[in-house]
């Protein structure tokens, strides 16, 4: 089964919960959910945790953004192929974001719903 | 803003309303005439928006409708939740709604900038303009959607 633990990272609690329910419908249910706030946070889940095989991030967060985050996993050999989603709510695709295409899997735009979801994990799993 | 029509500008606030609520909150609403606010009695958030415009979206609700929206979207009852995840759970409300406002009006392949939202603390932009309101009922309850123009000082 792909995606054993997920690291969701979004500064609102309340969009990480609403992630973790809508990967769980969309048929993740026997994964596990570890959460960040902030870049700085998930780059720290994920150097303690070697099993988390999926980044969930939005964009739009303090202290390190999603851009940065995604910059620093894919500049490190260790997270190169980590598969990564970006959820935000400004998923625009051009301007600063247009550089962040080719280095990750999926874009999701909120407001998110299993349905979405599963769609952008078709491919994936 | 001014290459986008204002019938344009208040059809994207009404629809990124309208479909945030449905699929975060769970709610159904409807179109209500814009009246005069009664701000005391209500708890207005705020998003700034820096790119493609500056504006600020203000988001104005009853205190019944802030804990319908929680409790829905948390599945339970909100004195069970936290002070601190209560106004998360509005604040992230209203950064989705600026986020679809922004796709609906400029598509995906604008370059957007929005700030983080708040609880209102901000008076009211000075200098610049009401662009579009909206008012709904949601399910017997008041909400309102006020997008200003903001023009910085440089």
């Amino acid at each position: 089964m792909p995606f054993k633990k997920i690291l969701i990272v979004d500064d609102s609690s309340t969009a990480r919960m609403i992630i973790a329910r809508c990967f769980t419908i969309a048929g993740l249910n026997t994964a596990s959910y570890v959460e960040a706030e902030n870049g700085i946070e998930a780059v720290a889940r994920l150097d303690a945790d070697e099993s988390i095989d999926l980044v969930v991030t939005d964009l739009n967060m303090p202290k390190m953004d999603g851009s940065n985050l995604i910059k620093k996993l894919r500049a490190d050999a260790k997270y190169a192929k980590l598969p990564i989603i970006v959820i935000s709510s400004v998923a625009d695709s051009s301007g600063e974001n247009a550089a962040l295409v080719p280095l990750i899997q999926r874009v999701i735009q909120k407001p998110i719903s299993p349905v979405k979801v599963k769609n952008a994990l078709e491919g994936m799993l | 803003m001014t290459e986008i029509s204002s019938e344009k500008i208040r059809s994207a606030l009404f629809d990124s309303a309208l479909n945030t609520f449905a699929d975060m909150a769970f709610l159904d609403m409807t179109e209500k005439p814009v009246v005069g606010e009664e701000v005391s009695k209500h708890e207005r958030l705020a998003i700034d928006i820096l790119k493609p415009f500056t504006g600020r979206l203000v988001l104005t609700l009853s205190q019944q409708l802030k804990t319908q929206i929680i409790e829905n979207i948390y599945a339970q009852k909100s004195v069970e939740l936290q002070a601190n995840e209560q106004e998360d759970c509005i604040l992230e409300i209203l950064n989705v709604i600026a986020g679809v406002f922004l796709s609906e009006c400029y598509g995906k392949n604008s370059d957007y900038k929005i700030e983080f939202p708040e609880l209102e603390m901000m008076d009211i932009p000075e200098g610049g303009q009401i662009l579009a309101t909206v008012c709904f009922d949601v399910e017997g309850m008041d909400l309102r959607l006020d997008l200003y123009s903001i023009i910085y000082q440089k």
